[in-house]
């Protein structure tokens, strides 16, 4: 009961007194009238400055009286690369020198990314004090993520069972002493199912890297391969970090997280655009561009610039028309006289593509010219800048034992070719109907059907054609929601500004499982404009300077001893038909189809096969499991499953896992250990420009700051000096005193982080260079501005005494790039890509689906949704019972899962919501606000209504990054000690963990098998209103 | 001295919940109290009792969270407050342009993603209607249909808990809230027929800058 003895002294005189001792006086600000009051001033205490008022001292100092500028001595500044997303956008960060303490972060007006015309890299660093470079709000507020309460600085070891949230801090050395020597390392934890397991560490696995995994199946390469890293945003020379340590181990299971972004989108472009990952528009310069599945503005490669350059194309007159087809209308959508939305049907974008295609071929609105060049010199003689496969003729005859495959100049009697591969292929030259090789002649015919040699053929031009018009375009628009006259009003405008015209995609595209035949489709319409190469038309890029190769070889791993070999966990890249499983099911007369689980030997990187496939040990099991930035549970749908996370943390499934993380996050809470990372702020990162930078450019991530414990031996903990420890102390190759070779051969030691990056860096700034591209020499002033002399005296020995001028100078700019005026070329771009675009996408049509045993489609075209088995996704889920489909929406603000710690982002958008069309809202009788549950076949949760017009009825919508159960949302003990979640991070709604999953495959997520990307946008669902408040 | 009036009365029991106390305020506190306090102890006292929901001490200050407070034998239980808890207060807030962001108060309870309903927020609220009823006579009517409406029991649920705080300031606070309390609904009795109260569209005429 209460006490209640305190209301009986209250005297209301105590108030009175010590409002007239001058507490509160001033605190509500103004005393005037209603009409005053509302002008909404801040009448707090006065500001300390009249001009910069209680904000801090700007980091240049202006000279009245010269007008020069000069660096502040209160502070310093560091220029590196963001990671908030996959932008890779160069930051200029601010750190006070007395604490050590970042105070702001700014655009690096060095970057690419940052300024439309960038500060040359000759220009000192004490000129660019008038002009820094923009971030976009993620880039601001990366403060909150280096300096996140919850940030773990020490390692951490759990004290119970695996999830229970209980931790143990626990030092560096016990650390490492467990993990590589393994034993009953759990004995600690009380946890029944595991204080009495026998763990291989590190050192029992190693010991093993000379015994086959499999004997009955040695494509699987050796025991080693049963470390298994799973990293999520991991890139450039950090990942190339880690796989060297995969090297040097012995396994080739060394991961980051495409399929879960979009593999399929890279794949696509790969099958088009040999060996390249992605294209992108030169913004600047076109004139029409269609934006499938993405928005200026929301997320894509690099979303700040590309959302940027529209806005500037588009503001010229006459400049840049544009049109965005997606479900959703984003803030780069706006409609109005230069641009345009259409609101597809999701997954349905290789029909409107394959419609268009239709009617461009059949109104021959395509460049027949360009098209009829059968290669690269014919081409060039022609004046062109890229050439096709269109007028090579492909083997359809069915019995043919290479069907499928491009015809060859001895298939088709014209003797054997001395040439390139492509150059050996057969066309029917111009004017001459008759085959010939294809480097024999300037020009082909598109259009080909009949036999060659007594072999039938088609050219690749009407093979797409014929897939084209399988579907009138009346059909397609009825598959896309989109009407005809839409379609066709699209496909002339594109058809009008001759060469400026580009088509360009993201996600929205390709996370179907159809999501490859729709990302092809998509990217064929550049090849009908002969876009490639053209100012104002499609390019890859401007490329980047390599990390890997130059002064020292930083990939190479002296005296490795285990090989790195087999098939992966994910079965990517290896076909299922060389398969020891597969031939033994032949010999023993069974059909060796469907397999166990899908292989996926035209994609990469098949992310979020690992977990289910260690789980079920197809092909193998897993020992150990290192997460680095991976949250499987929470990013990949229908992970966060329980059933699922039950079997994935189950000791037996997978005895040892080791999570590198700088919180304990939605899926590391589950690891055995977390090794504190370092932030963004205080990593190491060599990362390229990304594709719309139509210079070249690596941006040196590098760390400004360092917030982790350290060693004994005084280095901050991190994935890497985890890496480095664990590889000394079992004895691998490439760590310790003679690890790295030097272009001399000599070899240089590896004992702390800085000694394999810096010589990285090395390999960046000293490139061969020219046009203005070379870094300039380090200034004092620089030096200081940067406080890199601390820096230099402390790794001195890490590098040549005569490299060091130029990596400090490159440090001091975060990279090296190129002039911004290197772009162009007058009317064509300076970095050209030169290799034959394929029209027919022949490694498509030679690999078979491992479920179904067909081939997949050389010739793309639309193809239905469907399951690993191929049940089309409308049977599988009825739409009458399931009338709405979910998408994700990767916004501006938040963008992916580990923003959570970012107040000020969330104070501008803190709750997501789901996002409803108006039409369906009205419908359900759903408001603005309401609380409604979002069902699916495979579960429900709940969220707030946010109702909008800018979205297709039939589609709902939620941001990602929200409703976290780890980084910090929930509860957790560590030593002991309780640590309160905030209820911050588990606002919103997250609806992976509901996302469908593939009834065919044990707990796989609906999938592209042939792209191998992940799907996002093809679960049913429906809405409950919610009646009643929890 | 003149005695202080009610907006400032009513703006020096919002600052001791809003504020960390200065040597200042412990002074004023103590010899309003007839006791010595210290200012080291005071501040973290009101850093336990008024800030930081894992001190153990800690009493919520916010009124959706105090009405679906629960006891439960000799403990009281909370549930945890919502960034949006209090946003029923923003259109009465609106009528007079007072945003809490405006006021110089310790961070913790700054920022769009604090409950509205602090009742340091509330009786700063006040205080500016209280001041400004001097001159318009409107602000009386709103504010009587405010108390009416908005401030109920868990306000003297939440001075009575402050009052029992194993702190040597948090009880002083109680006393200064309790008076403030008292204060309001003697200043601001509810008008005859407006028992109901206001919810938003208050009859005022003004032109409040805000969306």
């Amino acid at each position: 009961m209460a006490d209640k003895s305190f209301l009986s002294v209250t005297r209301r005189g105590f108030l009175k007194t010590i409002a007239a001792g001058g507490i509160g006086a001033g605190f509500i600000g103004f005393h005037g009238t209603l009409i005053d009051a509302a002008l909404f001033r801040n009448r707090g205490k006065g500001a300390l400055h009249p001009i910069y008022g209680v904000s801090d001292t700007p980091e240049w100092l202006h000279d009245a009286k010269t007008g020069a500028m000069g660096p502040n001595p209160d502070w310093m500044l560091r220029h590196t690369v963001d990671q908030q997303c996959h932008s890779e956008c160069g930051l200029r960060v601010k750190i006070n020198r007395k604490t050590g303490r970042v105070q702001r972060i700014m655009g690096n007006p060095y970057h690419p990314n940052t300024l439309l015309d960038y500060t040359r890299l000759q220009t000192p660093l004490l000129d660019t004090a008038k002009r820094p470079g923009t971030v976009c709000a993620r880039g601001n507020a990366g403060i909150q993520t280096a300096y996140d309460p919850y940030r773990i600085t020490v390692p951490l070891k759990r004290s119970g069972p695996r999830g229970s949230g209980q931790w143990q801090p626990i030092s560096w050395k016990q650390l490492i002493d467990e993990v590589v020597e393994g034993g009953k390392i759990f004995a600690d934890t009380g946890d029944p199912a595991s204080k009495d397991m026998d763990v291989l560490g590190f050192r029992g696995l190693y010991g093993k890297r000379k015994e086959l995994m499999d004997a009955q199946a040695p494509e699987l390469g050796n025991r080693t391969n049963g470390l298994l890293f799973q990293g999520g945003r991991v890139v450039g020379s950090r990942l190339g970090f880690a796989r060297r340590f995969g090297k040097a181990f012995g396994t080739v299971n060394v991961y980051e997280h495409v399929n879960v972004c979009e593999v399929s989108h890279h794949v696509a472009t790969a099958m088009v655009y040999p060996g390249k990952h992605m294209t992108k528009p030169d913004v600047m310069h076109a004139e029409f561009i269609i934006f499938w599945g993405t928005q200026p503005g929301d997320a894509n490669f690099p979303m700040q610039t590309l959302g940027k350059y529209t806005a500037q194309a588009r503001a010229e007159a006459g400049g840049l028309k544009y049109v965005v087809i997606d479900p959703l209308l984003g803030r780069g959508g706006v409609s109005g006289d230069a641009a345009a939305w259409i609101p597809i049907k999701p997954g349905t974008d290789g029909a409107m593509a394959m419609a268009m295609i239709r009617w461009i071929l059949e109104q021959k609105r395509y460049n027949a010219a360009y098209l009829s060049h059968p290669s690269q010199s014919a081409a060039e003689a022609a004046g062109e800048l890229s050439c096709t496969d269109a007028s090579h003729l492909v083997i359809v005859d069915p019995h043919h034992p290479r069907t499928g495959a491009f015809l060859r100049s001895e298939d088709a009697g014209l003797g054997r070719f001395g040439g390139e591969e492509e150059g050996d292929r057969v066309v029917i030259a111009a004017g001459a109907s008759r085959p010939a090789q294809a480097a024999a002649v300037k020009t082909a015919q598109l259009e080909y059907s009949g036999s060659v040699n007594g072999v039938r053929v088609q050219s690749a031009f009407t093979l797409l054609r014929e897939s084209a018009q399988r579907h009138t375009i009346a059909e397609y628009g009825a598959i896309c929601g989109v009407p005809e006259a839409q379609i066709v009003a699209l496909a002339r405008e594109f058809t009008s500004h001759g060469r400026k015209a580009c088509s360009e995609m993201y996600r929205g595209v390709v996370k179907h499982p159809n999501g490859y035949y729709n990302g092809v489709a998509v990217l064929l319409l550049n090849l009908l404009v002969g876009n490639l190469n053209w100012t104002g038309g499609l390019t890859v890029g401007g490329g980047s300077y390599g990390y890997k190769k130059g002064r020292y070889d930083v990939t190479a791993v002296p005296g490795a001893e285990a090989r790195a070999f087999g098939v992966k966990l994910s079965r990517e890249e290896a076909y299922y038909e060389e398969s020891s499983e597969f031939k033994a099911k032949k010999a023993a007369g069974k059909n060796p189809y469907p397999a166990k689980r899908p292989w996926f030997p035209l994609s990469f990187e098949v992310y979020t096969e690992l977990l289910p496939s260690a789980v079920q040990r197809y092909p193998y099991g897993v020992d150990i499991l290192m997460w680095h930035m991976a949250t499987p549970f929470y990013s990949v749908p229908s992970q966060g499953n329980q059933a699922f996370v039950d079997a994935a943390k189950d000791p037996k499934n997978i005895p040892l896992i080791i999570a590198s993380d700088i919180v304990v996050g939605d899926t590391s809470m589950y690891a055995d250990y977390i090794i504190p990372d370092g932030s963004f702020l205080e990593r190491w990162c060599h990362i390229g420009t990304l594709p719309t930078t139509l210079t070249k450019g690596t941006g040196v991530r590098w760390p400004v700051i360092e917030l982790t414990e350290k060693t004994e031996d005084g280095r901050h903990m991190c994935m890497e000096e985890f890496f480095i420890d664990v590889a000394k102390r079992v004895g691998m190759p490439g760590y310790g005193d003679n690890a790295i070779p030097d272009a001399d051969g000599k070899l240089w030691p590896l004992h702390r982080k800085e000694d394999w990056y810096l010589k990285a860096t090395a390999n960046v700034a000293l490139a061969a260079g020219g046009n203005g591209d070379e870094v300039p020499d380090i200034s004092k002033t620089e030096l200081e501005i940067g406080d890199l002399k601390a820096f230099h005296a402390q790794f001195r020995g890490a590098l040549k005494d005569a490299e060091w001028s130029k990596v400090l100078s490159a440090m001091s700019r975060g990279g090296r790039f190129e002039p911004h005026d290197r772009a162009r070329e007058g009317d064509r771009l300076t970095h050209r890509f030169s290799k034959t675009l394929h029209f027919y996408q022949e490694e498509t049509a030679l690999t078979r689906d491992s479920m179904s045993g067909r081939p997949f489609l050389g010739a793309t075209g639309w193809v239905e949704p469907a399951t690993a088995l191929g049940k089309p996704l409308d049977k599988l889920d009825d739409p009458n019972s399931w009338p709405l489909t979910i998408i994700t929406k990767k916004g501006a603000l938040q963008s992916h899962s580990r923003l959570a710690s970012n107040y000020v982002l969330r104070e501008i958008m803190p709750d997501n919501g789901i996002q409803i069309a108006a039409a369906d809202a009205e419908r359900d009788g759903i408001r603005d606000g309401d609380e409604v549950w979002v069902v699916t076949p495979e579960g429900r949760r709940k969220g707030r209504a946010r109702v909008m017009q800018g979205l297709r009825p039939g589609v709902i919508a939620f941001r990602v990054g929200y409703g976290h159960w780890g980084y910090g949302a929930t509860n957790y003990q560590i030593g002991g000690k309780r640590v309160e979640g905030d209820q911050v991070r588990r606002t919103g709604i997250h609806l992976n963990p509901v996302m469908r999953r593939d009834p065919d495959v044990w707990q796989m997520s609906l999938m592209d098998l042939v792209g191998g990307s992940v799907v996002f946008f093809n679960t049913r669902a429906r809405l409950e209103k919610e009646t009643h408040r929890a | 001295m003149p005695e202080p009036r009610l907006t400032e009365r009513l703006a020096a029991a919002a600052a001791l919940t809003l504020c960390s106390p200065t040597a200042e305020t412990v002074k004023i506190l103590g010899a309003a109290a007839g006791r010595k306090l210290n200012a080291e102890e005071a501040q973290q006292n009101f850093y336990d009792v008024f800030c930081i929901p894992q001190s153990g001490r800690y009493v919520p200050p916010y009124a959706h969270v105090l009405r679906q407070a629960q006891q439960q034998g000799e403990y009281w239980h909370f549930p945890p407050p919502r960034h949006d808890g209090g946003d029923e207060m923003a259109s009465w807030y609106r009528i007079v342009g007072f945003d809490p962001r405006d006021l110089d108060v310790n961070p913790l309870f700054q920022g769009p993603l604090r409950p509205l309903d602090h009742i340091g927020f509330i009786l700063a609220y006040l205080a500016r209607l209280a001041a400004a009823r001097e001159t318009d006579p409107a602000a009386q009517e709103v504010a009587a249909g405010f108390v009416a409406k908005m401030l109920g029991p868990w306000a003297d649920l939440y001075v009575t808990l402050l009052g029992q705080a194993q702190s040597d300031y948090a009880p002083l606070v109680a006393h200064a809230l309790a008076d403030a309390l008292a204060d309001v609904r003697a200043a601001f009795a509810p008008l005859r027929g407006d028992h109901q109260g206001h919810t938003t569209g208050v009859p005022i005429h003004v032109d409040t800058g805000t969306p």
